[in-house]
């Protein structure tokens, strides 16, 4: 006895494309020819609703739409960038700055948030006095020395993290310092000597 | 009846070649031989005319972002129906089916038959639409296109990227679904 029909096979008889040696089976199966018409009956049924025929004023209509929505998506310039998904991320950018630039400007000491590049070198000294790290001298009120002298307080800090404690500010890879410091102006150097700390001395939690 | 609107004509190649250069014209003729077939699968997928018409839009607006990459290894015709299936299945993943067919319960048969009759077939048409949007999304859309649009299981399998014995399966088990959830009407 040949098997009954596979789902497939089913389809090919509905289709007509049944092989004869199969086709003779379903004639002596009951099982295949009552699951053959169901199938049929359930095609019949399905295929009973027609499809409503729009407005013939609806074809053009899809062109003229579709043309207008490709113009609208094509690049617009500056219009391009109105967009939630681009200007949500960039006005955020822009906040992380400007706070960035008022932190800076707050820990820097008054009076001095733009100082003229002769002024600097004794601005620095006399910050550095107040706080009695350096030594205080006739050299140091020479800029290039206020220079070397916060970047030695830099270098003696990060020295003195503990254990870990690039990780705690947040520093996943050891920075170059000479290399950064000379990046900086006098105020950001003190500003990141205050921070660096005020990171040593805050006890751990 | 909506095959032929699919039908490749001989030139649909040379307007796809146009349209690929940036030639709107062209794209424009293809929309227009297009239009029904993508407008009916879609509806298919979505019964609801404002649907449909968005999911067209979008199918073209998708195909026109598309013409780039699109190799005329298949035809314009599957390419077009692949994408409209596409964006209806994810139409109506997202929304979920819509709530305006008839329950099928409503397909008692101890109501007068005379008044009601037109208005029993509207239910009937109402109750395997709904029938239809909660099979499988594969099922459905092998039943759609087969049965609806008159694609051979080739072009079907085609569309879908899957093989022509699966097209085959999926529609018995639609068909045999949908038999199962009209309760035995079929």
């Amino acid at each position: 006895m040949t098997p009954c029909l596979t789902p497939e096979e089913c389809i090919d008889l509905l289709d007509g494309t049944l092989p004869d040696v199969r086709a003779a089976h379903v004639a002596s199966c009951l099982r295949c020819r009552t699951m053959a018409a169901e199938v049929r009956e359930a095609l019949a049924l399905a295929a009973a609703g027609p499809v409503p025929e729009p407005s013939p004023h609806f074809w053009p209509s899809v062109n003229a739409r579709v043309r207008s929505a490709i113009a609208e998506s094509s690049p617009l310039g500056w219009r391009a960038w109105l967009r939630w998904d681009v200007v949500v991320p960039l006005a955020g950018l822009a906040l992380v700055v400007l706070a960035i630039a008022s932190a800076v400007d707050a820990l820097a000491p008054a009076g001095t948030a733009s100082p003229p590049r002769a002024a600097v070198g004794a601005t620095s000294a006399a910050h550095a006095d107040e706080r009695g790290v350096l030594a205080a001298g006739p050299e140091s009120t020479t800029g290039s020395t206020a220079d070397d002298d916060a970047l030695a307080l830099m270098m003696d800090l990060a020295g003195a993290l503990p254990e870990g404690g690039w990780d705690e500010l947040g520093v996943t890879r050891l920075p170059d310092l000479d290399v950064a410091a000379a990046a900086l102006t006098d105020d950001e150097r003190r500003a990141l000597a205050d921070l660096l700390q005020a990171a040593v001395e805050r006890p751990k939690s | 009846m909506t095959a032929t609107a699919s039908t490749e004509s001989p030139d649909d190649a040379a307007l796809v070649e146009a349209a690929q250069r940036g030639d709107a014209e062209a794209f424009d003729t293809l929309v227009t031989r297009h239009r029904r077939a993508v407008y009916q699968v879609c509806f298919r997928f979505v019964h609801h005319h404002e649907d449909a018409a968005d999911l067209t839009q979008d199918t073209f607006v998708r195909a026109w972002k598309s013409l780039p990459a699109f190799r005329r290894q298949a035809r314009f015709g599957t390419w077009i129906y692949r994408i409209a299936v596409n964006v209806s299945l994810n139409k109506v993943s997202a929304k979920g089916p819509r709530a305006d067919v008839v329950d099928l319960d409503l397909l008692a048969d101890d109501r007068e038959p005379a008044p009601g009759q037109a208005l029993s077939e509207r239910e009937r048409d109402a109750a395997v639409r709904r029938a239809v949007q909660s099979l499988p999304p594969r099922q459905r859309t092998a039943l759609i296109l087969r049965t609806y649009h008159e694609l051979s299981h080739q072009e079907v399998a085609a569309i879908v990227g899957t093989s022509v014995g699966a097209v085959k399966a999926n529609v018995f088990h639609a068909l045999a679904n949908l038999r199962k959830r009209l309760g035995g009407r079929a």
